[in-house]
Parts: structure tokens; C-alpha cells; sequence
């Protein structure tokens, strides 16, 4: 695979995983990994590698896809013993494994949201950071199956994000009150929870979250704010912070007679230590215990 | 012919600039007036009068439509319809791209359909890592020779229809065979001499993967985000406004730049858009350019350089009816290449009819020549068509730069072919005429 299309690839994965989370996006990438199997004509003997040139390819992603990564590697060993002589069998056994992963993706997914929802009581007010499909999804429910009574305090990011996460949960009659991130100062002493997700958690007890996360977890956990993160088993990375390939860009600016180089991030890194509560599959871990439970 | 130097110098020189790209071309057309202005070869009253404010204001308008439609999230629409229906396949996007394209630009104008087509083009194929350019030269190309086979799809067209007083019906009967015979041609020959770009994705495993992830990108853009229904539903009510005044032409008497601007401004009341925000998307340099290519040409003519090059070549060329209508449509192919084919049709057209004069050749064969070779040869240079300019400034407001030779390299060749094509039809057409 070509350099430029390993980046038009990975910048496709980062669009993706800006608006919709990580967990979401590893099922949209399942899927489409699929259809492009469905779509494939090649020969037997080409398919083993075309398939790892492609597993290789999400595996190295900017920044890493964690659940992604985890279902890619399942999926190659897997994998192993069903490459035969007949093509059709062949694609329809990969067809098969990458649709269990994504069903069992999809079912931590639901086990964390099944937890989260819990965690939403009458009168909170939460302070939303991520505009995370599965936090959006957890309070989506919580208000309209479980009836809570709650307000959010939506930090605003860029428009496409703010505006996707106004929508949906404005559709859900949601009590919202939009504020810059830079404002959030002016409101902490309202908010009693703020909910983030995360793209990976590091077995050096690191959070890659998205990009204004560690801001607002910092500016929370000073106000003693109780910081929720909501994370499947999947996020738990093998590799440490340092390796998670966080995309960073330099471009030339200029404004008015001032010219400088920006350099931007794809993503920010939290500690771990700055959570509170850590929400998976296995329902909600406290502080004391999240160390090893990551590892 | 007096005081004819200067201008002549000063046009060669605007021209090695822009050809060289020694300049921005707005600048060097625009400086090429100044230096004629200042050494007084015209004065600034006469110089804006050589500046065709229809043409002007149909660009001005359709660049705002245009602007307006892609921020309804028309574009995105489209978009999804077309990605869906190549799923990615490189050669079917060209050919369903350019299918669209060629329709269009018979019906519409060919800067229209260029203002349209190639920013969808460019999101898709830039989106699926491909290389953008060789669409949106070949839209270019074949928006010309689509544009080449009505009476409203090129600015000859129009002015000859209007002129002579042919008829839409005419058009459509007389240059339908050579256009579609012209529009295969062209497209082979794009995927002739591309065809490694072209190459079926569907064995490569990562592209299809990519495609889908694309796809799926625009599908959720699309559905979640960016579409305002009652905004797209004002936006396309007035791009069905600006095609049915267009089309009616005849009856209402509204010329296109005039309907292209009307509609815009009734855009700008009803869909309360920022304006200065969508001014902002307006291709100035373009228009700016063609300000002073304009006024450039308008001198020469002034000073009667292109009559005198028309009449040297077409009444010396004596009375044999296949010369004299492959002439025309040749030396008409090539000047416009290298002319504006507007004023050099305006130029033609009396001498037209001084040659038909001497030399009664039938069913207006002889006009027939004009149109196709000042239609078709606007593809020779990049310079040659309004949609070739606008073409290249889009292309490069996405980041897409296009050389004047890059443009040429594709461009020139398949002006050749489709004017060999053309003079088939025309030889045929006349010995079963004669």
C-alpha cells in the first residue's frame, strides 16, 4: 500500500473516529471491511495478501484504533487455518470471523451504556466533552427510557461535532446549555460529573482522549468534580502512551503581517490518576482498583 | 492598420507570461491593459468598452449559484449518487462524470456546468486518493464539445444563432452526429493515455476498503450534518428558475447574464445567506482575467489585426467549396485556441458572409464549419474556453494546480481529432449536398 494512501486512509479513520468515537468507528471499519471483501475479485491465491496488507495497514493507524486493533489481530490469527484453494469460501469465512468481531464489539458497547445509564440521577448537571457516540447514546436513554432529570453542560468544539451533539440530544428533549470550552470555568461549580470517552487506555495508566480533553479533566479534578470515563475492555492497549501514534501537524499560518508554524494534535493524553470512575463492560471501577485493572 | 505594434507586442507578451506562468494571469492580462493605457494606445473609456459585461455577469452570477447550491449541500447529494453508482471504479466515474457534463453543457452553459461538476469531481476523486487533475481536464474538454452541440451551449453558438438567425432545432440537427461522434472520441483517447489511472479498483482490497470508509463519510455527512431540506429546496427551486429562463431564451428576451445574476440576488434575498462570507467564493482572479482579455482583444480588433488576418487567409483561398469550409473550421479551431472565441466569431461572421457571397455553398454548411471550429478549438489551450479557465481556477482553489502545459498536453490532441472529425461530417455533409 502507497504512502499517500495509507495517509488518505488514516485521515478517513481520524474524520471518522472525530465524530463518532472510537468503539463506533471500529464497527464501521468491520463493516466495511466486509463489503470490501464482498466486493473483492481476486484469486485464492492473492487473497491472503491482500487481507494482511490491509490488516497491517489499520493496524497502524494515526492515532492507534485500539478495539479496532484488537478485532484486526483476532481476526489474522483466525484467519489462519481457513485460507484454501476456493476463493468463495475463503471470503465468506473472513466474512464470517469479522462479523463476530463486530457483534462482540458491539456488545461491550452496549454492556458500557447498559452501566452508564445508571450513573445519570435526577438533578445532575454533566458536563459533556466528547461528542462520543456511546456517552451520547447513554444519555439519549437515560432521559428518554429512564425518565431522568438531568442537564448538560455541552462544551463546544468544532461545528460539525457541536452541531451533531446539539441535534441528537435536543431531539431527546435534553435541558442543554452550550458554552465554549474555554468557558467552562464560569459553570464548574455547577456541574457535579463530567463524562469523557476515549480512544485507548495505556498500561502506563494513560487516557488518549480527544483533543481539549485533558484541559477539562485538569480544570475538574481541581474543582473536585467527578470525572466518569467510559471505556470498553477492547480501549485497553498493549503499548504504552508514547506509542499510540498520535497524529501531529505543522502548517504555516499567517495573520495580517505575522507568519509562524501551528503544530496541532490529533489527540490529548489524560492520566489516569485524574479519573475517577472508570466505566466497562464489568460495571463501574473506583480508583483504587482502575491501575490494575487497566493492566 | 496604423499604431498596430504596440498592442501586438504587448498581446504576445501577456501571452508568454500567462503560457509561462511568469505571472498571475489576471495580473499580466490586467498589466498588459495598463501598459496600453499608459502609452496611450487607448484611453480607460474606450477600454471598458470592449469588456463583455455579459459574459461577465453570467460568470459573476453562476459562481454565486453556484457557491450558494454547494453550501444547501446539493454538491454532497450528488456526491453520494455518483460515488454510489461507480462504487468507486475510476473509469466509471469518468465516464458517468462525463456523460452528466456533456448533457449539461448542451442545455445549460459550459461555464455552469464546469462551476458544478468539477468541485464534485474533485472531493471524489481527491477522496479516494486519485488524481484529480486528469477529470478535471477532461470535464473541461468535454463540457466544450457537449456545450458545441446547441444553439445555448457555447457563446459562438449563441452569437451566431442570434446573428444569422438559426434556430435551436437547427443546432441540435446539424451538430448532434459530429458532438456524440466527438464525445466518444475524446473519452477513449483520455483513457488511452491514462490508463493506469483508470485501473479497476475492485482488485485491490485496501482501495475498496477506503472507497467504503469515503462512502460512508459522505452518507453520514449527508444524513446527519449538513443538509438544511427547506435551504437546498430554495437553492434548487432557483437553479430550476435560472434552466427554464436559459432554455427560454428565445421568449423572454433575457440574456443569460442576465438571468445568471437575476436569479443570484433572488438567492441571496430568500435563502439570507451571509453575503460577504459567500463573496468570498466568488473567483475574482477569473473574472478579473477575463476583464482584461477583453479589452486586449478588443484593441487588436480596434485596430483591425484579426480582420486582417481573417481576410488574408479566407479570400485568398479561392472558390472550391471543400477548401473553403475546411479552412474556416480550421483556422477558426486554431485561432480559438489561442483567441477568445467570442470576438474572433464576431469577427468571422461578416466575413462569413462575404465568402458566401462569391461562393454560395448549401445548408449552411459554412456556419456549421464556424461553430464546430470555434467550439471545439476552444479545448486546444487552456485559454481557449471560459471552461477551461474556470476549470483551472477551481481546480485550484482545492489545491489542484494545472499548468498551461499540462492543460495542452491532453487538451491539444484531442482538439486535433475532433476536428479531423469534424471535417468528415463536413466533407460528407457537403458532397451529398453539392
Amino acid at each position: 500500500m502507497k504512502e499517500k494512501d495509507k495517509e488518505i486512509l488514516y485521515k478517513l479513520f481520524r474524520d471518522h473516529e472525530d465524530v463518532r468515537g472510537s468503539s463506533r468507528m471500529a464497527m464501521l471499519a468491520l463493516r466495511s471491511f466486509i463489503e470490501s471483501i464482498n466486493d473483492l475479485k481476486s484469486n485464492a491465491s492473492e487473497i491472503k495478501e491482500l487481507i494482511t496488507e490491509l490488516c497491517d495497514a489499520i493496524k497502524h493507524t494515526e492515532p492507534r484504533i485500539v478495539p479496532l486493533i484488537h478485532m484486526i489481530k483476532a481476526f489474522e490469527t483466525e484467519m489462519e487455518g481457513h485460507y484454501g484453494e476456493d476463493l468463495q469460501e475463503t471470503k465468506n469465512e473472513a466474512i464470517r470471523i469479522l462479523q463476530e468481531k463486530h457483534d462482540l464489539l458491539r456488545s461491550k458497547v452496549e454492556q458500557v451504556i447498559e452501566h452508564g445509564v445508571n450513573l445519570v440521577e435526577d438533578g445532575d448537571t454533566i458536563v459533556v466533552h466528547t461528542a462520543s457516540s456511546d456517552v451520547t447514546n447513554m444519555l439519549v436513554r437515560a432521559k428518554e427510557v429512564l425518565k431522568k432529570n438531568f442537564k448538560l453542560i455541552i462544551l463546544k468544539q468544532d461545528f460539525v461535532k457541536t452541531k451533531l451533539l446539539v441535534k441528537t440530544l435536543s431531539k431527546a428533549k435534553i435541558d442543554l446549555l452550550v458554552v465554549p470550552e474555554y468557558s467552562l470555568s464560569h459553570y464548574i461549580e455547577k456541574a457535579n460529573k463530567l463524562f469523557i470517552g476515549a480512544v485507548s487506555i495505556t498500561p502506563d495508566a494513560k487516557v488518549v482522549a480527544a483533543i481539549g480533553t485533558a484541559n477539562i479533566v485538569g480544570l475538574c479534578h481541581i474543582n473536585k468534580v467527578p470525572v466518569y470515563l467510559f471505556a470498553n475492555s477492547l480501549k485497553f492497549s498493549f503499548h504504552p502512551s508514547s506509542s499510540q501514534r498520535i497524529h501531529t501537524k505543522t502548517v504555516p499560518t499567517f495573520q495580517d503581517d505575522v507568519s509562524y508554524a501551528l503544530t496541532t494534535h490529533s489527540h490529548d493524553i489524560v492520566d489516569l490518576k485524574l479519573v475517577d470512575h472508570l466505566v466497562t463492560e464489568d460495571g463501574k471501577i473506583e480508583k483504587p482498583f482502575m491501575e490494575k485493572y487497566v493492566q | 492598420m496604423e499604431g498596430v505594434v504596440i498592442p501586438i507586442v504587448v498581446f504576445l507578451l501577456v501571452y508568454v507570461a500567462i503560457s509561462f506562468e511568469l505571472v498571475n494571469k489576471a495580473v499580466a492580462a490586467l498589466l498588459g491593459v495598463m501598459i496600453l493605457l499608459v502609452l496611450h494606445v487607448i484611453d480607460e473609456h474606450a477600454a471598458v468598452e470592449f469588456i463583455d459585461f455579459e459574459t461577465i455577469m453570467l460568470l459573476l452570477g453562476m459562481m454565486t449559484i453556484v457557491a450558494i447550491l454547494r453550501k444547501s449541500g446539493f454538491f454532497t447529494i450528488v456526491s453520494v449518487k455518483i460515488a454510489e453508482l461507480t462504487k468507486g471504479s475510476p473509469l466509471k466515474i469518468l465516464v458517468l462524470f462525463s456523460i452528466v457534463t456533456a448533457i449539461l453543457s448542451a442545455f445549460l452553459d459550459n461555464v455552469t456546468t464546469v462551476l458544478i461538476v468539477i468541485p464534485i469531481i474533485i472531493e471524489l476523486t481527491a477522496g479516494m486518493g486519485l488524481d484529480p487533475k486528469v477529470y478535471v481536464i477532461s470535464q473541461a474538454i468535454i463540457s466544450n464539445i457537449g456545450g458545441t452541440g446547441t444553439l445555448i451551449g457555447d457563446p459562438p453558438n449563441i452569437i451566431i444563432g442570434s446573428k444569422v438567425g438559426l434556430n435551436f432545432n437547427q443546432f441540435i440537427v446539424n451538430l448532434a452526429v459530429p458532438v456524440i461522434i466527438a464525445f466518444a472520441a475524446a473519452l477513449f483517447y483520455i483513457w488511452l493515455t491514462n490508463k493506469e489511472k483508470f485501473k479497476p479498483i475492485d482488485t485491490n482490497l485496501a482501495k475498496l476498503f477506503s472507497v467504503q470508509l469515503l462512502l460512508e463519510k459522505i452518507r453520514f455527512n449527508y444524513l446527519d450534518i449538513r443538509i438544511d431540506s427547506v435551504f437546498l429546496a430554495k437553492s434548487l427551486a432557483c437553479l430550476g428558475l435560472a434552466i427554464l429562463l436559459f432554455v427560454t431564451q428565445t421568449i423572454t428576451k433575457l440574456s443569460p447574464g442576465v438571468v445568471a445574476l437575476f436569479v443570484a440576488m433572488i438567492l441571496f434575498v430568500i435563502t439570507k445567506v451571509d453575503v460577504e462570507h459567500m463573496l468570498e467564493e466568488i473567483e475574482w482572479s477569473t473574472l478579473l482575467f477575463f476583464t482584461g482579455l477583453f479589452i486586449l482583444v478588443g484593441v487588436l480588433e480596434e485596430k483591425g489585426v484579426i480582420e486582417w488576418i481573417a481576410r488574408n487567409v479566407f479570400l485568398r483561398i479561392g472558390d472550391n467549396p471543400y477548401v473553403v469550409v475546411l479552412v474556416v473550421l480550421w483556422v477558426s479551431g486554431i485561432a480559438s485556441g489561442f483567441l477568445d472565441n467570442i470576438p474572433f466569431t464576431i469577427t468571422m461572421i461578416p466575413i462569413v458572409r462575404l465568402i458566401l457571397e462569391s461562393n454560395p455553398i448549401p445548408n449552411n454548411i459554412l456556419w456549421w464549419a464556424l461553430s464546430l471550429g470555434a467550439c471545439l478549438g476552444g479545448n486546444l489551450t487552456m485559454i481557449g474556453a471560459s471552461a477551461n479557465i474556470v476549470s483551472i481556477g477551481m481546480a485550484k482553489k482545492f489545491n489542484q494546480n494545472i499548468s498551461f502545459l499540462e492543460f495542452m498536453k491532453a487538451s491539444a490532441v484531442i482538439t486535433i481529432i475532433t476536428l479531423l472529425i469534424a471535417s468528415v461530417y463536413l466533407t460528407v455533409y457537403l458532397w451529398v449536398s453539392l
